[in-house]
């Protein structure tokens, strides 16, 4: 008797755990992805009219049903201050559901459901460093079909970003033109002009920001930007390789970080640590902030006069991090690595891509070409985050026309497009391996900042790591 | 008159370092619900205030709306308790089996599991990966919960335990004709249950406080543990919800902290017999 | 009569008892062999694919092959492996003697029976133990802050100046550890509780009374027969320094400069972020339990030499 009690207690908590944990969740989404493919490249048909904004040409079901996407906060919040009610509207069957995760770990976290092979979103977006690493995992649905309509819609060098091997994982949906940010009133301070094109002229070279550094420093006693030391990001190394056309992987294959061109950009940043123009402040901290956002006479936290970050900061300088600042900001070129090289370079910006095992990737699509594929949706969102857009036809909107009240009535746009269209290829992005060397990278930086290593040692332990983890010579 | 200064002197150092110390195991507890109770601006202000000028419940409302820490406080709970169960019924099943039986082979079986107690989790985290895979796990609580099953420690620990029990009573059982998993049940459950409770809490902490194992297996939202919804309130760029966080904490924390209080004494032997008998 | 029966009666007294040995032993077998089977499947099969692993370059997708010695040979040239491991015998040797000396202090002051308010003591002490890291480890985060965080702010307000808690290669060694110490402090002093409770206070008493200072009775009795004691909260401190997950991650993310990093944190890094080298992990895995296996060896003998 005592056996039979047993048993149905047993009998019970199994049944509640296995009802509590739903274990049939997951493997009912990998029976639906097997006609997916076809389902999909059918929505493609009607792509062109999308792009203008009218409904679907082509008699068919509409997409309906849930839409996990993950993305991270910013990019969440650009949509629904711009046009994701349109979405809706335009969908009402389509239920999004969305997911927050920090920036790095969308990509971490997908790829983790892709090797595990169940738990992924519908959609996803992240940036593009990690989206050849995802590719690389053969977790991501393969949408040439649906992206052929729109191939020339598009930079080839950013298209790349999102091919291998001749088939298209991706759509793109911002870039990173990667400009200088100063203070108007700070070079004012200094003596300075705080006109664009003369400022421009003062930070020509790497050589010649320096010496306004160090000049804007002895006038004011402010520092020229926020570059930290210990917990460096390797950002500014990363930007000055590539603006020299210099990847992670040279045409053979092999590790570039620890030749001798790194070297000396290494040592150029340390120049900068040398004449103690920068603040040690780490990227997306509070104090770097301060750094950004502080008045003039902030004798406590005082700003720093310029920043070399992309388009898209400007958007969270004007809501977030800055906004008193407005009209104290200014736009020009950054630095070239030597007089007349190149004064444009990428970084970051983001992709839509739709896992694999994605359980409504007709929905996915959808929503894709709705924010990414469709013009004025694109000049929208970009008026609202300055997320830099794709798509080459809204270069001809007259939102570029336009003067920006935030960086003193500048018209800034214009500039963003032509640094987009300067930034010379180099092996990043493209690479599956990116954020691999880019942690080594980091690492070495921040050896060498803290007086560890020189630059070539810190650097060579760098790319040996490298060598290490992905085998290439 | 000198004794006198002496003891005082002792007494004094040793409240001072008494009370110094604990206060340092305190403050973090006191300035994350402080913090709980901030807006953004008052949490990185200066000079450092316990209680704000303006508290806000709006970091209780957003993890209990819009980040759903109900459901995953039920989550955590679930696992917790199923693997705790697991646990304890496989380990003392076991545990009996060693203490009170004789088979060929016992010694050696009995040291290889010791042996094997010796190899780190990290070895077995990736091949777990693989095998849970291989299940269809991935993204569900059972490689939260079955691998309890085989906890070497509980073994160990439950073959001490039973090996307490008289033998002539379990005989005497016998010989009135209980069955041997009656035996165990109505007799040996019973005998051992301060062990059971002891090791049960430590298990479920365990359970509770699991960072990593979440963070592999559990990848949809609405199936999170406490742990890992904390961490995903750090945003992106650099956008930390601290306030939310640390109300997030607040609430991981306090069904330890209830059950730690109720059962401290069962808690602290649990912990005082593995360590003794080891 | 009687022999014949005494012959047949013990006979089966004989039979009888060899029955019940294959019987009882039949249901040692069955009562562990639910654990065993478990056992086999979760922890066995893993530790020996885990071996298999470390022989192939497998990213977890495809097949896996086998590649031979090649991750062993890349070992040694593992520069942030080898860190790992060396941050992980740095952060036990700052935390280990500050951490267990402090916990057998307070546990020779709560045992001392002077002290009032004993269990409030004890239970505020032990409370770090019940808290999840991850809560625990943001909240010093944010109290270790250079330039807003609480300790900071408490150091300006005595006029010192702040420490770069989480800026700077030692400082953040630090701040872990402080997160370590904080972490385990109550759970050892419990365990030298119970131990000290083993010691009859009669010893010390004697020795006092003979004219030793307290100081003297706590060096020479209670420290070594404390030895045991003292030698299991080493050897579980020297796993826990080398288990740090958590922690790391949500203190310090393994910087500055991988300062930070913990082998587990290693091996995780390897096989699920970045490159998902499910071999390499694998052979950093093993190498890493045949160097604590080492190091445990190390701690006994040590433990025996000193007698």
């Amino acid at each position: 008797m005592q056996h039979k009690n047993l048993l149905k207690v047993l009998a019970l908590f199994i049944l509640a755990v296995l009802l509590l944990t739903g274990c049939d969740g997951g493997s009912d989404a990998v029976n639906e992805t097997s006609d997916t493919l076809a389902d999909a490249s059918n929505v493609g048909e009607s792509g062109e009219a999308a792009e203008n904004g009218e409904e679907d040409e082509v008699v068919k079901e509409p997409p309906s049903g849930e839409l996990v996407i993950w993305v991270q906060q910013a990019n969440q919040d650009v949509w629904e201050q711009t046009v994701l009610t349109g979405f809706q509207d335009m969908y009402p069957d389509v239920e999004l559901e969305f997911v927050n995760y920090a920036p790095e770990e969308v990509a971490n976290q997908v790829a983790l459901a892709i090797q595990g092979g169940t738990g992924g979103p519908d959609l996803g977006v992240t940036q593009y460093r990690d989206l050849q690493a995802l590719i690389a995992l053969e977790g991501v649905m393969d949408i040439s079909g649906l992206m052929d309509p729109y191939i020339d819609e598009f930079d080839p060098d950013i298209l790349a970003y999102c091919e291998t091997d001749g088939a298209y994982y991706c759509t793109p949906w911002d870039i990173g033109p990667t400009v200088t940010y100063y203070r108007r009133d700070i070079f004012e301070a200094a003596g300075l002009s705080s006109d664009p094109d003369d400022v421009s002229g003062m930070l020509a070279t790497w050589d010649s920001y320096l010496e306004t550094c160090i000049t804007i420093k002895e006038a004011t006693g402010l520092n020229c930007f926020p570059q930290n030391k210990a917990n460096n990001y390797g950002l500014m190394i990363i930007d000055m390789m590539w603006q020299q056309g210099i990847g992670f992987f040279d045409e053979d294959g092999a590790v570039t970080i620890d030749s001798p061109e790194v070297v000396a950009i290494l040592e150029k940043i340390g120049e900068f640590w040398a004449a103690d123009v920068t603040t040690d402040n780490i990227d997306w901290g509070d104090a770097w902030y301060l750094d950004l956002s502080a008045n003039i006479d902030n004798a406590d936290t005082p700003p720093v006069a310029t920043i070399v970050y992309p388009s898209w900061l400007g958007g969270f300088l004007k809501s977030w991090i800055a906004p008193d600042q407005a009209g104290n900001y200014g736009i020009a070129l950054m630095p070239a690595w030597e007089e007349g090289g190149t004064r444009a370079v990428m970084a970051g910006g983001s992709a839509f891509f739709i896992p694999k095992d994605s359980s409504n990737p007709d929905a996915a699509w959808a929503f894709i070409e709705y924010m990414a594929l469709h013009t004025e949706n694109q000049v929208d969102q970009y008026e609202y985050s300055d997320y830099f857009p794709t798509l080459l036809s809204t270069y001809d909107s007259p939102l570029f026309s336009e003067p920006d009240p935030y960086f003193g009535d500048q018209v800034t746009r214009p500039i963003f497009a032509e640094v987009a269209e300067n930034v010379p290829y180099a092996l990043m992005y493209d690479s599956q391996y990116y954020n691999v060397v880019s942690g080594a990278l980091s690492t070495a930086v921040q050896k060498y900042a803290i007086g560890d290593m020189t630059a070539e040692e810190a650097l060579q332990e760098a790319a040996d790591a490298v060598r290490l983890e992905t085998g290439a010579p | 008159m000198k004794r006198k200064v002496v003891r005082f002197l002792t007494d004094f150092i040793q409240y001072f370092v008494l009370i110094g110390l604990s206060t340092f195991m305190i403050l973090p507890f006191i300035w994350m619900m402080s913090t709980s109770f901030k807006e953004m601006q008052d949490i990185f202000g200066y000079p450092p205030v316990l209680i704000p000028d303006n508290p806000t419940l709006n970091n209780y409302r957003f993890i209990f709306q819009q980040a759903n820490v109900m459901g995953v406080l039920l989550n955590t709970l679930v696992i917790s308790i199923a693997a705790t169960v697991l646990s304890l019924f496989f380990t003392s099943l076991g545990g009996y089996g060693f203490a009170k039986f004789k088979f060929p082979g016992k010694k050696g079986l009995f040291a290889f599991l010791l042996a094997t107690m010796i190899v780190p989790g990290a070895v077995m985290m990736v091949p777990s990966f693989v095998l849970m895979r291989y299940f269809g796990w991935v993204d569900t609580f059972w490689p939260l919960i079955a691998p309890g099953a085989a906890n070497a420690f509980g073994i160990f620990f439950f073959r001490q335990y039973v090996s307490t029990v008289s033998d002539e009573l379990l005989d005497a059982a016998r010989l009135d004709g209980a069955s041997e998993f009656a035996i165990y049940w109505r007799i040996i459950i019973p005998v051992i249950s301060p062990g059971l409770t002891s090791l049960g809490l430590i298990f479920f902490m365990q359970s509770w406080n699991n960072y990593l194992g979440p963070l592999i297996y559990l990848k949809s939202p609405e199936k999170w543990t406490i742990t890992v919804a904390i961490n995903s309130l750090i945003g992106g760029a650099g956008l930390t919800y601290w306030g939310e966080q640390m109300a997030m904490s607040v609430v991981s924390l306090l069904p330890l902290l209830i059950i730690f209080l109720v059962f401290q004494k069962r808690f602290v032997e649990g912990i005082q017999a593995g360590a003794i008998k080891g | 009569m009687a022999s014949s029966n005494l012959d047949t009666s013990s006979m089966k007294v004989k039979n009888r008892s060899v029955w019940k040995r294959i019987k009882k032993a039949r249901w040692g077998y069955a009562f562990i062999s639910p654990f065993y089977i478990m056992f086999s499947i979760f922890s066995l099969y893993p530790m020996v694919l885990s071996v298999y692993l470390s022989f192939t370059r497998w990213q977890g997708v495809g097949p896996m092959e086998f590649a031979g010695l090649v991750n062993y040979q890349l070992i040694p040239k593992d520069v942030v492996f080898w860190q790992s491991m060396v941050n992980g015998v740095i952060l036990f040797f700052i935390y280990v003697p500050i951490m267990l000396f402090l916990a057998l202090v307070l546990a020779v002051i709560l045992n001392s029976g002077r002290v009032k308010g004993f269990r409030i003591f004890r239970t505020m002490i032990f409370l770090p133990f019940v808290t999840n890291m991850t809560a625990a480890g943001f909240t010093f985060r944010l109290m270790l802050d250079e330039s807003n965080g609480l300790f900071n702010n408490i150091l300006n307000l005595f006029g010192l100046p702040g420490a770069p808690w989480l800026e700077d290669i030692w400082w953040a060694r630090i701040s872990l550890c402080l997160l370590i110490i904080w972490a385990w402090l109550g759970y050892n002093m419990v365990i030298m509780l119970a131990g000290l409770q083993t010691i009859p206070n009669d010893l010390t008493e004697a020795a006092l009374i003979d004219g030793a200072s307290p100081i003297q009775a706590f060096f020479r009795i209670t420290i070594p027969l404390m030895k045991p004691v003292i030698l299991f909260t080493m050897i579980t401190s020297t796993i826990g320094s080398f288990a740090l997950f958590a922690e790391v991650t949500t203190l310090t993310q393994g910087g500055p400069a991988n300062a930070t990093i913990t082998p587990l944190v290693r091996i995780y890094g390897t096989a699920f972020s970045g490159s998902f080298q499910y071999g390499l992990a694998s052979a950093e895995a093993y190498t890493f339990f045949i160097c604590i296996f080492i190091l445990t060896i190390l701690q006994f003998r040590l433990n025996r030499e000193q007698g």
